[in-house]
């Protein structure tokens, strides 16, 4: 039987680092937010605490905070014509599963977009002309451009605390940058 | 086949795992197991035959005799046993419903019905089964160097199996080897955190900020286990 609940401003729908984020704003803005998540409810205690948190063959290699891939996997297949086959175990890539399952072992790093990152089609065209694209090649301009973004790279930082300051947003290869880093970022 | 006589073995498993087509080359002139000075272990899911197979197998992949502990000594076989009866064994870690595709590339991954307790059943019960017909005898009773020319066999599909794939079956074996040689003490491996003492890795530590700004000194501490047993 569906269950009812109280009504809310809003909605989220994968309560990840992005989700996250959303959800934080809304409710700084005083909304009322329901955030919704597959797998378990997560919390930094007891769910990430030392020393179980870094068993590395249970987290690492067989990965208990990914997607249980007995439960649901994704088919694939490298062209349209052919058989998709299922994703029995994880290679390639790997699918979070509850909260925090992707976050907590997300190692990656958020390089801003350049300016020319962002119009890649543009750039290439202005730069080796209109021919350097192959005609069935489909890249595009993304529709916004990084002035308009780039108030929002200088937010990232200020939304997070601890160390992922000073590697969740890596500075502009731009020299646009604006934003004073919270932690000394190393440049190259 | 690699032939690097002049770095031993576990210097390649250890630094290179792509390489696991050395891992098992240029073993020529090693003696057999003795002086196993482990607690004795009684395996739960092998049975006595599949426990020798797999006691000398892992004794074949990371050898007692050179640097660092051996496979056996450090209680490989134990953690593969201990494993076959997790979850892991019984493939609740993997998609396992069909369709069991035979026609795909080796890209799209694993397709095979089997959940790695049935790839050690069909693997080694197969093994001995082809060691028999070639060579009269099963894989633990021929000479070292036998026994490494097979898994070599079994690594590059020169040797057929009926069942599992050979390369299935020894890619499933290399894997848990390297697992129960550096995973925790907690699975029955690694015992006395001794892979670990021996490539200087201090295990289950967390925060090492204290240590970032200060490059080239040696990291002083020995492992910890989960348990907060320190070797």
């Amino acid at each position: 039987m569906a269950e009812r609940r109280k009504r809310v401003d809003a909605v989220i729908i994968g309560y990840g680092w992005a989700g996250a984020i959303m959800a934080k704003t809304l409710t700084d803005a005083g909304l009322s937010v329901v955030a919704l998540e597959r797998g378990p409810a997560r919390d930094t205690s007891p769910d990430f605490e030392y020393p179980r948190i870094v068993d590395e063959l249970k987290y690492g290699v067989r990965g208990d905070l990914w997607q249980p891939l007995a439960k649901e996997t994704v088919t694939v297949r490298h062209g349209v014509n052919d058989v998709a086959a299922p994703y029995r175990k994880y290679g390639s890539f790997v699918l979070g599963n509850g909260v925090g399952g992707a976050g907590v072992h997300w190692n990656g790093q958020l390089w801003r977009a350049s300016p020319e990152d962002l119009r890649l089609r543009s750039h290439i065209e202005e730069r080796y002309g209109k021919s350097a694209i192959p005609h069935d090649m489909t890249i595009q301009d993304y529709p916004v451009t990084f002035e308009e973004l780039e108030p929002h790279f200088d937010h990232l930082p200020g939304c997070s605390r601890g160390p992922l300051q000073s590697s969740a947003t890596k500075p502009s290869r731009s020299r646009r940058r604006t934003a004073r880093f919270h932690t000394p970022t190393h440049m190259a | 086949m690699v032939k690097v006589p002049s770095i031993d073995r576990r210097t390649l498993l250890l630094g290179a795992a792509p390489m696991a087509t050395a891992v098992i080359s240029g073993l020529a002139g090693c003696s057999p197991r003795s002086g196993d000075a482990a607690p004795a272990y009684s395996p739960t899911f092998f049975s006595a035959d599949e426990w020798a197979f797999v006691r000398t197998a892992v004794s074949r992949l990371i050898p007692s005799e050179g640097p660092g502990p051996g496979g056996i000594e450090a209680g490989v076989p134990e953690f593969i046993d201990r494993q076959m009866e997790m979850p892991y064994g019984h493939g609740a870690y993997f998609y396992m419903a069909g369709p069991f595709l035979t026609d795909v590339p080796p890209t799209l991954g694993y397709q095979l019905r089997y959940n790695p307790r049935e790839i050690y059943r069909l693997g080694i019960a197969a093994a001995n089964d082809e060691a028999r017909k070639a060579q009269g005898k099963t894989f633990a009773e021929l000479p070292a160097d036998a026994q490494d020319g097979f898994l070599q066999g079994m690594e590059k599909n020169a040797i057929q199996f009926a069942t599992v794939p050979a390369p299935v079956f020894f890619s499933q074996l290399l894997a848990n080897t390297k697992e129960g040689y550096f995973a925790d003490p907690l699975y029955g491996g690694n015992r006395g955190m001794a892979a670990w003492k021996w490539i200087g890795f201090p295990g289950a530590r967390a925060d090492f900020t204290d240590w970032i700004d200060q490059a080239g000194r040696a990291y002083p501490y020995g492992p910890v286990a989960i348990s907060g047993a320190r070797g």
